[in-house]
């Protein structure tokens, strides 16, 4: 059985790779990151060899504890991507929980993730090449340690996967992702600051660390080799005893979910409640073709997580770069400027809208909508959005740069950018639709950017600088000139982002009525 | 009497495999016809053909006279569509998706209402109609594109695959919509796979193979005295081969 759930993973990983070149493409760029990581940890772990056998101990145990952390918590985010061996699928198969359970262990190492923590954790071996005794313990902890990642991994998952599969949670994960991982780069902006604390602050944090750390279960496996290196023999065993338990406990968790979850399968996760009827969007959109268009636009604004995405990730970018140049206490300039990227994006961003619609676009076509309505009921909702979001951070920078006399210069960028970027948009989704992931599909698998998608953003963003040119020149004369020439800008910048605005909603439309089967057999999948 | 759709000539090439191959049919108004064939026909492609949503290779499509392809808006406006396999815009609810539908219709906002709840209320959708379309099973998916195709009252309603995955009850409903809608002058096509539904419900019928027609008329016509299941598998042909498989019934051979 272990040898036949072994082969089943090895052969999805292979047939994976046979569907299309670019799958290959990626596992290489995945190896050579995966690599250069292992490469850089390996040497990092090798020169604390030569370090104290102190500070050796405490890095090591803080650095695979987080390791550890990392295997429980990232497959939920991800979790669908790889479910290559759901216990649920082998449901049919009558199986007891004990014939699959140690197959489905070995079959997690089996992967990249799998395959780079262990030649990491085998790189202790060269931090405790100091004796015969620590080389030994090294090995253990490094086998032991990288088996638990993968066992924590499992029965985790397994423990949540009725909740997992669930559409509502999926939604909310790939929402929290996004926000996670802005959140990480900031912190690591902060963290970049840590340089300039003085070595033995650092040390005591470190020791601190380690020695919260080393005594969660995540980091029970991890201290055995510094401890028996430093002879703490009491700790080694309290060590050894700790981890069988954490074993047996995870291996009877696991086992007993496995057990329900093979009797009770195919449970595509609970519905959805209710959903709160939001009237406020009818009151705020007319009852006519043009109207739904926005108001459907607007709620998907609001629910699905494609466009949550894309709304977080333009709130926070303002953020981003504001505490970017506050930490690097570089000039304030460049964060007075943020908003403009806000309009350039939210505005470039309407070229897409078609695509996010895939097949269900059909419903326009056969209802015979005009695509005068439809894009001007999507440039509308991208108006609700975006000029709240950009009122906002103008207020927001200001505040913080104290630039008043740039306030004219970008919101003459600002107001130019996010028009024309919406008439671009409209018009250039009429030709090249592009392609994005269909609703609902994980947010990490592959798929989605493409030269379809790469030719739409160039086109809108090259009408969309063509159209801002006037603007650019005379904002850029102001900043070296006579400041009065701003105010001339933003007049230029509204009368030229509304031309464009305007003839763009009606050639995209005239494309749209003329095009429709084509377009919609484009951003199908 | 004008018919309520006319194909002709409709033809689809999908690279070197010819899909659709110049096939006409008409429609009479006030008739409910079923439209059968086995997978890979073509049915869903001469019926994206007819309804505007995939652009022939040669032939035209009327619907009541008017033109689908070169007069879209008089032609989708006298037509309601479920198509299959589409998607739907399934992060509103299903009392969102109707009225989406309507206002894109044109549809009164007054009538719009009555309409809503009351195919809400005839499909029994009423009390799911706040949950949104994404998590709705694949029959209540079904009914709430039915609802959708009708909710800005067509003369001519075209329906995909409208019985799959739908329960006996709500079928029933179904059925007994579309009898009034075609007793109170309205015209009906649509294409299942079930012969027994169609012998039931239909007038009138359409065999598709290979993306030909193979035989259209009246019900009474088309059966030629058998009954439809026989007369499809004739015009269609049986099905392949019959390997031997009588291990499945532990070595002895069916009598």
């Amino acid at each position: 059985m272990t040898g036949i759930l072994v082969r089943l993973k090895l052969t999805l990983l292979r047939n994976g790779l046979r569907r299309s070149p670019w799958q290959v493409v990626g596992l290489v760029i995945g190896a050579v990151y995966g690599l250069g990581i292992v490469g850089m940890a390996a040497a990092g772990l090798v020169a604390l060899r030569f370090a104290e056998a102190e500070i050796a101990h405490a890095a090591t145990m803080v650095i695979f504890s987080i390791v550890t952390v990392g295997w429980v918590v990232l497959p939920i985010f991800v979790y669908g991507v790889d479910n290559t061996v759901d216990p649920s699928r082998f449901a049919l198969f009558g199986l007891r929980p004990g014939q699959l359970l140690p197959g489905l262990w070995l079959a997690g190492l089996i992967g990249v993730p799998g395959v780079a923590t262990l030649l990491v954790a085998l790189c202790l071996i060269g931090t405790w090449s100091i004796g015969v005794l620590p080389v030994l313990a090294a090995l253990i902890s490094a086998v032991i340690g990288t088996l638990l990642c993968v066992l924590w991994s499992r029965s985790v998952l397994t423990w949540l996967s009725g909740m997992l599969r669930g559409r509502r949670f999926r939604d909310i994960a790939i929402v929290g992702f996004v926000v996670l991982m802005l959140a990480f780069s900031l912190g690591m902006q902060l963290v970049s600051r840590i340089g300039q604390l003085s070595p033995q602050v650092l040390l005591d944090l470190l020791h601190s660390a380690a020695a919260v750390l080393g005594w969660t279960p995540f980091g029970w496996i991890w201290g055995l080799p510094g401890a028996v290196a430093l002879g703490h023999w009491l700790e080694v065993l309290v060590r050894l005893v700790l981890t069988a338990a954490l074993t047996v406990g995870l291996l009877a968790l696991w086992r007993s979910r496995l057990g329900i979850e093979l009797t009770s399968p195919l449970d595509a996760g609970s519905g959805g409640g209710k959903v709160r009827a939001d009237s406020f969007i009818d009151r705020l959109v007319p009852a006519t073709p043009y109207g739904a268009v926005a108001g459907r636009t607007l709620r998907y604004w609001r629910r699905d997580p494609r466009y949550q995405v894309a709304l977080v990730s333009l709130v926070i970018l303002p953020v981003f770069l504001i505490v970017i140049s506050l930490v690097n206490g570089r000039a304030l300039n460049i964060a007075s400027w943020s908003p403009v990227l806000i309009a350039v994006i939210g505005g470039a961003s309407v070229g897409s809208d078609l695509a996010y619609d895939n097949s269900a676009f059909g419903l326009h076509l056969l209802s015979g909508v005009s695509g005068r309505d439809d894009r001007r009921g999507r440039v509308t909702a991208y108006l609700w959005v975006v000029t709240p979001v950009l009122v906002m951070a103008v207020i927001v920078t200001t505040a913080v740069t104290q630039a008043w006399q740039l306030l004219p210069s970008v919101l003459a960028l600002c107001v130019v950018a996010l028009l024309a970027g919406l008439g671009a948009g409209s018009a250039v989704s009429g030709f090249v639709p592009g392609k994005v992931k269909p609703p609902g599909s994980n947010a990490f698998s592959s798929g989605g950017g493409n030269l379809q998608s790469l030719l739409n953003l160039m086109l809108t963003s090259g009408i969309t600088f063509v159209a801002a040119l006037p603007t650019v020149a005379l904002v850029v004369a102001a900043q070296f000139g006579p400041g009065w020439l701003a105010w001339i800008a933003l007049p230029v910048a509204g009368v030229c982002g509304a031309a464009v605005l305007v003839a763009g909603i009606r050639l995209g439309g005239r494309l749209l009525d003329r095009r429709g089967p084509e377009l919609l057999a484009a951003i199908t999948s | 009497m004008q018919p309520a759709l006319a194909l002709h000539g409709l033809t689809k090439r999908f690279g070197p495999k010819v899909a659709v191959d110049a096939l006409s049919l008409e429609v009479p108004a006030g008739s409910l016809y079923g439209l059968v064939g086995p997978n890979g026909a073509g049915k869903t492609t001469t019926l994206s053909m007819a309804t505007g949503l995939l652009r022939p290779d040669a032939g035209t499509a009327l619907v009541l006279g008017h033109d689908v392809w070169a007069d879209p808006p008089a032609a989708k406006a006298a037509m309601g569509v479920l198509p299959d396999g589409l998607r739907l815009f399934d992060r509103l609810t299903g009392r969102e998706l109707i009225t989406y539908s309507g206002r894109l219709r044109g549809v009164a906002e007054a009538d719009l209402v009555t309409r809503r709840e009351g195919l809400l209320e005839n499909l029994g959708l009423t009390e799911d109609a706040d949950k949104l379309v994404v998590d709705y099973s694949a029959g209540m998916t079904k009914k709430i594109g039915l609802a959708c195709a009708l909710v800005h009252a067509p003369r001519l309603v075209i329906l995909d695959e409208p019985f799959e995955a739908v329960d006996p009850v709500s079928g029933e409903g179904i059925r007994t919509i579309l009898r009034n809608y075609v007793a109170n002058g309205g015209t009906v096509i649509f294409s299942s796979h079930v012969m027994e539904l169609v012998e039931n419900l239909c007038d009138h019928v359409a065999v598709i193979g290979a993306g030909t027609l193979l035989a259209a008329g009246t019900l009474d016509e088309v059966r030629a005295g058998e009954n439809l299941q026989q007369r499809f598998l004739q015009l269609v042909g049986p099905s392949g081969s019959s390997a031997d498989l009588s291990w499945l019934t532990g070595g002895v051979a069916p009598s």
